[in-house]
């Protein structure tokens, strides 16, 4: 591993909560642990600002809606801010998936009638640097 | 009948709850909000769902999101613990709709105890000695009407909200002067904090002493009374230690004060746990003050005294079992300390943040209902109890020793609490010799004169 990969890999935990990662190929091995300060800071960003669309609530996650026709989930794709990515169905009360941002839809997921919890990544964006 | 209990709570109460399922083979589903991911509940349970953010409106209050959880994760009963939506029927009613089984009271008997005004009339009309006061709630009143309802009764006068609860929405006055302005601030208050503006009229006692009778009551309408907690120390309303038997109570007395809940129970139809609360007045007296309809912060106290797993109980009746049938008897005495992340050096305010050190006490009589552990960071957005003691012994002495020696051995870190406090009001003679009353800790310990500051309002809490 050089010094590129490692940082890469910190920089990847660093962008989730994970507190500490061990990890083990061949002859690699890698311990990552994270110091309170660093966690509860964040200052650190990740070269790569990919950015996860949390889940509004907890319910089932639909693409579609009645009168509505059913979000587009392809990868790769472009999207503009507040673009509707689905809907989470809260007992009657029937909420939207917004993108936060403007960016590329990177990572789909969820499946539509999945459940979910409120906060849980549902799309992975990734979003122009600056923004 | 249900095998499957989700627990509408957090912090203590829920692994409390929890534990008691677990007791019964039942499975467990928590929820949490954001700031409780640490929780210890959501470890116990079987499973756990995250509905919502730390503010407690848009988690813990959220019927919604509670009542989708219930449904993903396949739950058929509903455990409300104490506070947030443990006494709204509103949330009961929601929670039959959805074909769950709400582990409480019925609506219409969380609806007649929840409204004190209403409460007192029922209670009154079928014997049970009330209070001096107002019959019914006042939205609106004439200064000449008000004037003259308050001299009939009596001064010093209590000003209380007829939706109230935990020490919101009350006022003391002692003469016609301040009478107006004490109404129309308790309106304000009783407006803010429960929706609700109406207010009634009590006359004040002195020096009183706060005890309740748990009672449970099954689906058949069967009723049994427990022996009283004394729940007289306390500040701003909010107690702060809870004993049984009290040492003021006779076995006669506790007799009278049994029946008098059971009647309360009978008048509002009541079933599942409850606590029916007196004041007692130095003479002996006593007089209705309120239905509390759910289970109490202080139920270990009378779980420690008499034996008895009062939520195995509990969620036994909600499953249509009937009651026991055994006497409850009492076995020895017990108190307990609720340790609360405030600094009581800086007029309690609370003090949230990450525990770096954590050592609770333990041995024989000794019980500590936490959902602490060395580590844990107390959320700021909650209320502040972290820890409940609860020590028992054969005799008052030997409980009051033992609660000693575990406040002393009893290390928290990191975060202020009120554990010195509690040291303090058990070295305290007029304690050790049972002579308190509602005031007295603030009279004591806190240096104030009288015991009704204005209140501001936080998260609601019993």
């Amino acid at each position: 591993m050089d010094l590129s990969q490692a940082k890469q890999i910190i920089d990847f935990i660093d962008s989730t909560d994970l507190m500490e990662v061990y990890w083990e190929k061949g002859q690699e091995r890698f311990h990552f642990k994270k110091s309170q300060e660093l966690s509860s800071s964040g200052t650190r960003l990740p070269s790569k600002p990919w950015r996860a669309v949390a889940s509004p609530a907890v319910g089932v996650f639909r693409l579609g809606k009645p009168g509505y026709p059913g979000c587009d989930d392809t990868e790769g794709r472009d999207l503009k801010k507040g673009e509707k990515l689905g809907w989470i169905e809260m007992g009657r009360k029937v909420i939207p998936v917004e993108s936060p941002a403007a960016g590329r839809l990177r990572r789909v997921l969820i499946q539509e009638g999945e459940a979910v919890h409120y906060g849980q990544p549902l799309f992975l964006i990734e979003v122009p640097t600056g923004v | 009948m249900f095998k499957k209990v989700l627990v509408a709570n957090r912090g203590e109460i829920a692994v409390r709850v929890i534990r008691a399922c677990r007791r019964l083979g039942l499975q467990t589903v928590a929820i949490y909000s954001e700031a409780d991911r640490e929780s210890l509940h959501l470890r116990l349970a079987d499973e756990a769902w995250c509905i919502g953010p730390g503010p407690s409106a848009q988690s813990y209050l959220c019927v919604e999101a509670i009542l989708s959880a219930a449904r993903l994760s396949g739950a058929q009963a509903v455990h409300p613990g104490y506070g947030f939506l443990s006494e709204n029927s509103r949330f009961a009613r929601a929670c039959r709709e959805a074909g769950l089984v709400f582990i409480g009271p019925t609506e219409e008997a969380i609806e007649k105890s929840g409204n004190k005004a209403v409460a007192r009339v029922l209670a009154k009309a079928n014997g049970v000695p009330v209070v001096p006061g107002t019959e019914g709630a006042f939205r609106t009143l004439s200064q000449a009407a008000l004037q003259k309802l308050a001299a009939s009764i009596g001064y010093p006068l209590m000003i209380k909200a007829a939706a109230g609860g935990g020490g919101r929405g009350i006022r003391l006055t002692r003469d016609p002067r301040g009478l107006l302005t004490d109404w129309e601030t308790a309106g304000r208050e009783a407006q803010a904090a429960f929706g609700d503006g109406s207010l009634y009229l009590e006359r004040y006692l002195e020096r009183p002493r706060h005890v309740e009778i748990q009672i449970a009551a099954d689906l058949e309408g069967r009723v049994l009374a427990f022996p009283e907690r004394d729940c007289s120390l306390q500040r701003k309303h909010q107690k702060l230690v809870e004993e049984s038997p009290s040492p003021a109570v006779s076995p006669r007395l506790r007799r009278s004060l049994q029946e008098a809940a059971c009647r309360v129970a009978r008048a509002v139809r009541y079933s599942n746990l409850g606590t029916v609360e007196f004041l007692l007045s130095p003479e002996g007296k006593f007089y209705f003050m309120e239905v509390n309809s759910r289970l109490q912060v202080e139920h270990p106290v009378t779980e420690m005294v008499t034996g008895i797993d009062l939520v195995c109980e509990q969620i036994r009746i909600a499953q249509g079992r009937p009651m026991r049938r055994r006497p409850v008897k009492i076995l020895g005495h017990a108190i307990e300390h609720r340790i609360n992340a405030e600094n009581p050096e800086r007029n309690f305010s609370p003090s949230p943040g990450r525990v770096s050190k954590w050592r609770p006490p333990a041995g024989q009589g000794v019980r500590v209902d936490t959902h602490v552990y060395e580590g844990y960071c107390v959320p700021s957005y909650y209320d502040s109890l972290i820890a409940k003691l609860i020590c028992c012994g054969k005799d008052r002495r030997s409980a009051l020793a033992r609660a000693r020696n575990a406040l002393e051995e009893f290390q928290i870190a990191g975060i202020d609490t009120t554990l010195s406090l509690h040291r303090r009001i058990l070295e305290c003679e007029a304690f050790q010799r049972g002579k308190v009353h509602t005031g007295f800790v603030e009279q004591e310990f806190l240096n104030h004169t009288v015991p009704m500051d204005p209140i501001l309002p936080k998260e609601p809490h019993p």
